[in-house]
């Protein structure tokens, strides 16, 4: 897997609490309740469904 | 007259239809929202045949939302001014005819369904030519030419399509039947 | 203590880092390793007979003296993804000692990964924190502002007005000053030095005697100092001609009867051509004086003995002028004029000469700005090729956005211009994004991101 960047990595999280918190399903088991953290959670899993384009 | 046309759109896949098959989430949001629209330029969009290509889906700052620009072919109605239609007749008003023609409906004044002269015959809901005697009513074939497009593209019911049958070999299926009859006799 | 000895025992005939640690583990020592089968051992160790037998015959070899040859080492180093500097410090201290290819393998690991985590991630706000941390240390010295600080009783501008003078890119300091350094022959030669030092500074007339005005002779007399002269060089004839062929004035010069002085009597016999002549022969002023020996721009050089050698500090700048004169080391001659620089020796040497004097300034007033800073500073100040000022002419001046500009003055003149020529905003700058409320291209701000087919549940 490549390495994001800083900024990537906080857009990519970003971005997948949102979906999440607009009803995504979520795509790791967890109790968690806060979409960040579900986030996270898939962040470092891996399986988040986002990239990013470089230019 | 229907065309089929490739078209590119950009759908907005909201996040709670994420994890579905993209191409029937969609296809279904395409039908949804272009099907039965109106475009100044294409025409009526009347239904979505395939999906040919979906894009990379981009994400936007602020939005749970997916958004794909996808290529697809779609059947488009487009009435054109000189074009003959077929139709039925939907509804008799005092003012004219309104025909069925396809997608959407347009109107034949009582100006345009004869030389002679139309009076309109309420308690029967018809529309008489005074010396012929020929009436039309709500059910009849008939054969127009559109002489008149005006498509709205934010109400499509206020598009008007304007028809006429003051033209050889235009009218009732029946008036044609006849006219055709006598000619050959003559 | 024991394990530890077995463990480099083990990696110096060659076993990887992980078997030798198992062995060790596992209580045995080298000796023990000698007696064992191969079987015997992969059931103490639990690894397959191969790995057992090979295990035993690297434990039966010599071990190796030299493991990684000089040149394998070196070529291996060079590969690396990473600056110059890092590989030659690779370079001299792995070579410093002895390692086990695991261990360098293991450095080189570490040295790349410290290498990436220390670097500025894409996005970064690069400017922004070189202004702060520029800015930062500036309002501290601005209290020391127009502090004049001596360097040999030769006085430079220092601290923030000498900052701001680099930043302005202006074409001449308002102190130039130059170090000369000498060449071998000279450098220890005290004679040598204080020669070419005379002949480096300008030489007025005024420096060379006194000059005497008698009105009721209408004459002016050089009364010449000849240790002045001598140690300048300069033979009476040479101020003569000089004097003829510089000073462009209508006067007779001559020699004195008693060969001491000289005699400038002006053709027109008026108080006021006397006085006149008089003002040209003691001026001092680059523009106006009568230059007898030295360069024009140099107006004083003081020498000093530093470290095991004689150096020139000058107060004015001719580095073009200097640089050429035999005896002057001119690689590590300096001047604090960069326009100077520029124009003798090319823009990498001006960027170069941005960042030292920067440098030094700060580190002066005792500031330390990491210099990272100040050679993007620098670079900036120099990519197109000429030194451009940090400010409205320079590098912030070449705003093409429309919005920007607008948005700073006369507003509507800027947008009534755009939309008669069909001017376009690319909304490349952060002003115009800041206008239209859109993120800014910076940071998180300038992601693209791109949806992936959405995977299935894992645990």
């Amino acid at each position: 897997m490549k390495k994001f960047t800083k900024y990537e990595k906080a857009r990519i999280i970003g971005a997948r609490a949102l979906q999440i918190s607009m009803g995504a399903p979520v795509l790791v088991k967890t109790d968690e309740m806060d979409p960040i953290e579900i986030a996270l959670l898939e962040f470092e899993k891996g399986v988040i469904p986002i990239t990013v384009r470089r230019k | 007259m229907y065309f089929k046309t490739r078209l590119i759109n950009t759908v907005r896949v909201p996040p709670d239809l994420l994890g579905c098959e993209l191409d029937l989430v969609i296809k279904d949001l395409l039908c949804e929202s272009l099907e039965g629209r109106i475009n100044k330029k294409l025409g009526m969009i009347v239904v979505i045949i395939n999906l040919v290509e979906i894009g990379e889906g981009k994400i936007l700052t602020g939005d749970g939302g997916i958004y794909y620009e996808t290529t697809f072919d779609a059947l488009v109605y487009r009435p054109q001014i000189q074009e003959l239609v077929k139709g039925r007749v939907v509804e008799i008003v005092n003012f004219g005819a309104f025909v069925e023609i396809g997608p959407m409906d347009g109107l034949v004044h009582v100006s345009q369904i004869s030389d002679d002269f139309i009076s309109y015959d309420e308690k029967n809901g018809r529309l008489v030519c005074r010396e012929s005697n020929r009436a039309i009513s709500v059910g009849d074939g008939l054969m127009a030419r559109i002489v008149a497009v005006s498509l709205n593209e934010t109400d499509p019911g206020e598009s008007k399509i304007g028809l006429t049958m003051r033209q050889p070999a235009l009218g009732k299926f029946e008036w044609i039947e006849e006219d055709r009859r006598r000619a050959e006799s003559d | 203590m024991a394990k530890h000895d077995t463990i480099r025992a083990l990696l110096k005939r060659g076993v990887s880092e992980e078997l030798a640690e198992k062995v060790a583990d596992s209580g045995l020592t080298l000796g023990d390793l000698k007696g064992l089968t191969a079987s015997e051992l992969c059931k103490k160790i639990s690894t397959s007979e191969e790995i057992a037998a090979e295990i035993l015959q690297l434990a039966g070899s010599k071990p190796k003296k030299a493991i990684t040859s000089e040149t394998s080492l070196k070529s291996k180093i060079e590969q690396l993804e990473v600056p110059r500097s890092v590989k030659d410090a690779l370079i001299k201290r792995l070579s410093e000692r002895e390692f086990t290819p695991t261990q360098i393998e293991r450095i080189l690991r570490m040295t790349i990964e410290e290498y990436e985590r220390i670097k500025i991630d894409p996005c970064e706000a690069v400017g922004i924190v070189a202004a702060q941390s520029i800015g930062e240390p500036g309002t501290q010295m601005t209290m020391r502002t127009f502090h004049y600080a001596g360097v040999a009783e030769i006085y430079v501008t220092l601290g923030l007005p000498r900052i701001i003078e680099i930043v302005d890119a202006r074409k001449t300091p308002s102190t130039p000053m130059m170090v000369i350094k000498l060449n071998e022959e000279y450098r220890n030669d005290k004679t040598k030095a204080h020669a070419l030092a005379s002949r480096i500074e300008a030489t007025y007339p005024s420096h060379l005697g006194d000059i005497v005005t008698l009105p009721d002779e209408m004459l002016i007399r050089i009364e010449i100092d000849e240790s002045a002269m001598e140690k300048r060089g300069l033979g009476i004839d040479d101020l003569i001609e000089k004097i003829k062929g510089q000073g462009k004035f209508n006067a007779d010069i001559d020699l004195d009867e008693d060969g001491k002085s000289i005699n400038i009597r002006p053709k027109e016999y008026s108080y006021r051509s006397l006085l006149q002549l008089r003002g040209r022969l003691t001026s001092t002023n680059p523009s106006s004086g009568i230059l007898i020996a030295g360069i024009k721009d140099i107006t004083r050089v003081v020498i000093r003995h530093e470290g095991d050698e004689y150096t020139l500090y000058t107060e004015g700048s001719a580095l073009k002028d200097v640089i050429r004169i035999e005896g002057v080391d001119g690689a590590r001659t300096r001047t604090n004029n960069i326009n100077e620089i520029e124009n003798v020796l090319g823009i990498e040497a001006a960027r170069n000469a941005i960042i030292n004097e920067m440098v030094n300034t700060l580190g002066e007033q005792g500031l330390n700005v990491d210099i990272r800073h100040l050679m993007l500073v620098a670079d900036m100040m120099t990519v197109d090729g000429e030194v451009k000022q940090i400010g409205r002419h320079g590098i912030a001046g070449e705003k093409a956005s429309i919005l920007s500009r607008a948005a700073f003055e006369v507003t509507v003149s800027h947008l009534l211009d755009a939309s008669l020529y069909g001017y376009v905003d690319e909304l490349k700058g952060v002003t115009e994004n800041v206008i239209v409320g859109q993120p800014i291209k910076l940071g998180t701000g300038d992601v693209e991101l791109v949806a992936k087919p959405y995977g299935k549940v894992v645990d």
